[in-house]
């Protein structure tokens, strides 16, 4: 069964610690993109992503006030993230899971698949 | 404090510098005119020529009802009525269509300019009415110092994109500046180190920016949500949660639900609903809005300012044909919501209206700390760096911005006062902007020396304050008496605080040069 996994998962794991291995030669590099465009998108797509999630309320409004008001607090949240993170990788791996799962609720909210909350 | 190691602190320290060094100049023209905004209400009354009590207090039903009943009933779809800061009544009778100029929807109709006493219609225009401020806003003056504050006088929607993007650096350089703070109780404390060296200058930063470093962060958040809220987040949401239809969320957020009823009724009075929204909230009433004036269906949202408590606007809602009250509506949505009390906090939060002059004069206040703030951490830059030419260059353009934008703003006013009693102020007073500017740089680029530069800049400012109240009351402005007698405190105060600070000015520059005279004198004895 180990020896299984190992076969199963070493490519996935080499090929992840290649990519690891790229973003720490360029740090420079890495650091703008993710503080840059990376902190953007990563704010934008929470902000869509946002009125799935959050509860309506009573009054049937929180979950879209929130985000049109929050939205400048979560990119310097975002921000301040990327730029303080020793570990670029784990601060791209971040940012890729914030991408992948906003990214995923707007698509499946713009199919139909689910609905924002209503109140 | 947040244990930072030194990379960490290294790559803050780049982002706080670089981010002011970038865009810092900008960010100061934002916060200088925000700054003036905060007093825009008192501005608009002193410059408008007469001043008047806020509110709407005296009848308006007969008013609107005669004028209602001589338009086709496309203008009554929407009626807006208000009070200028020159205490002239406005009516807005329209209904929407698509603006050719712009290719958006926008509200079309016919505006009223009325004398409240007599009811008598001074004056009557029709067209897409908001996109012409001059029918409307009395003030050319707070007009344009608004508007350049809000969208640094570029068109729509890309000033409101740069000052949102504004409000993130300055949101970038308080959090980093925060962060980079190992001792922040101390730094509230800190006292300037003696000798006018670069530690001086620190300390004099570092003083400064630890007080205001909260209202910072706060201007910073307020200031982009206002920018980005309708340019990005709102078409972002209404996208997800509408699919795009932008109307469809307006509606959900701000209309009340109403069953359609098209049959015409006699429109209920609308003064006895002034008075019951009085009795219920309290005033001061500021803006009553009318939807499908004269139909069955009709709602009537009576607007009122913050006061008596009240932190922000409060809106109530009467049924518009049979003028029953029905209730207080929340900003956002129909009923008491977090998201609703977040929202309304925004608007005080950002300007400071929530209790009066003085919690505006605080906002003020903390402006121009703010101000100093971004000037005095950019001339710490440029002094680090003054060996080299391009970063002393810099340090002329910030010279020429932090003295000239103030010329600029007062050429702004002079332009104005001078166009006031026959030409077109809204033409002008933008103009009277750009020619102080282009003479500030003018001078920036000529003037040899940064000392004598400086000089040049002080004087200007010094006799374009001390001028202004003169020509503000040689073209026809509220005399004192006359301010005084109507109780009217802003027309003396703006005036006051223009004296006084050309008359400073005038004094720390006469103290200057003794100083330099007397420091000079001994150097010269051996020769003499």
């Amino acid at each position: 069964m180990g020896t299984l996994a190992i076969t199963v998962h070493r490519p996935a794991a080499a090929a992840l610690r290649r990519a690891a291995g790229a973003i720490e030669r360029r740090p420079v590099l890495a650091r703008w993109l993710l503080a840059g465009p990376g902190a953007l998108l990563a704010a934008v797509l929470v902000m869509a992503a946002m009125p799935v999630w959050l509860p309506a309320g009573a009054a049937g409004v929180d979950n879209l006030v929130y985000p049109i008001v929050l939205a400048p607090l979560i990119w310097t949240v975002v921000f301040v993230y990327a730029l303080l993170e020793n570990s670029l990788p784990r601060a791209t791996a971040v940012l890729t899971g914030l991408f992948l799962v906003d990214g995923i609720l707007v698509a499946l909210t713009a199919t139909g698949t689910i609905h924002v909350n209503a109140g | 404090m947040i244990p930072i190691s030194q990379p960490q602190m290294k790559r803050l320290t780049a982002v706080h510098g670089w981010s002011g060094v970038i865009l810092g100049l900008l960010l100061f023209t934002v916060v200088i005119t925000g700054t003036v905004a905060v007093f825009a209400d008192e501005i608009a009354r002193w410059s408008a020529g007469s001043s008047t009590e806020r509110g709407i207090d005296r009848p308006i039903d007969g008013i609107v009802r005669d004028l209602a009943e001589k338009l086709p009933l496309f203008y009554l779809d929407d009626v807006a009525v208000w009070k200028t800061d020159a205490g002239e009544l406005m009516a807005f009778f329209h209904s929407h269509a698509e603006n050719p100029a712009t290719g958006q929807p926008d509200e079309y109709g016919a505006m009223f300019r009325i004398d409240p006493a007599s009811g008598a219609v001074l004056d009557r225009n029709e067209g897409f009415m908001w996109k012409q401020p001059w029918a409307w806003d009395p003030s050319a003056l707070r007009h344009f110092l608004v508007d350049l504050h809000v969208q640094l006088y570029l068109p729509d929607p890309w000033g409101l994109i740069v000052t949102g993007v504004l409000g993130l650096l300055m949101m970038a350089a308080a959090v980093t500046g925060f962060l980079m703070h190992r001792h922040m109780i101390r730094d509230l404390f800190v006292a300037e180190r003696p000798g006018a060296r670069l530690v001086s200058a620190r300390d004099r930063h570092v003083l400064a920016s630890s007080w205001s470093l909260p209202f910072a962060i706060v201007l910073a958040f307020t200031g982009s949500f206002f920018s980005f809220a309708t340019t990005v987040s709102f078409p972002i949401v209404a996208q997800v949660a509408f699919g795009g239809d932008r109307e469809a969320m307006a509606g959900t957020l701000f209309e009340p639900p109403v069953v359609e009823d098209t049959r015409r009724v006699r429109a209920a009075d609308l003064d006895a609903i002034r008075a019951i929204a009085l009795d219920e909230v309290g005033g001061p009433l500021t803006f009553v809005s009318i939807h499908h004036y004269g139909r069955a269906d009709s709602r009537i949202h009576v607007w009122h300012a913050a006061d008596d408590g009240r932190l922000g606007f409060t809106q109530t809602v009467f049924d518009g044909a049979s003028g029953a009250f029905l209730g207080v509506k929340p900003q956002v949505g129909n009923s008491p919501s977090t998201g609703n009390t977040i929202r309304t906090l925004m608007w005080p939060l950002h300007v400071g209206d929530f209790a009066g002059l003085v919690s505006k004069a605080v906002w003020g206040a903390l402006g121009a700390t703010t101000c100093f703030v971004i000037l005095s951490g950019l001339r710490l830059w440029v002094r680090r760096r003054e060996a080299e030419p391009l970063w002393r260059r810099f340090g002329r353009a910030l010279t020429v911005t932090s003295l000239g934008l103030p010329v600029a703003m007062l050429a702004s006013a002079w332009a104005y006062f001078l166009a006031l009693p026959a030409a077109d102020p809204f033409f002008w007073t933008p103009l009277g902007f750009l020619a102080g500017a282009v003479a500030c740089i003018v001078l920036g680029l000529r003037v040899a020396t940064e000392d004598r530069l400086r000089a040049l800049f002080w004087r200007i400012l010094t006799w374009a304050c001390l001028l202004l109240p003169p020509l503000r009351l040689a073209t026809g402005g509220t005399s004192w008496a006359e301010a005084l007698a109507r109780g009217h405190g802003e027309v003396l105060s703006i005036d006051l605080l223009l004296l006084a600070a050309g008359g400073l000015m005038w004094w720390a520059r006469s103290r200057s040069r003794a100083r330099t005279i007397v420091r000079d004198r001994p150097a010269m004895e051996p020769a003499e």
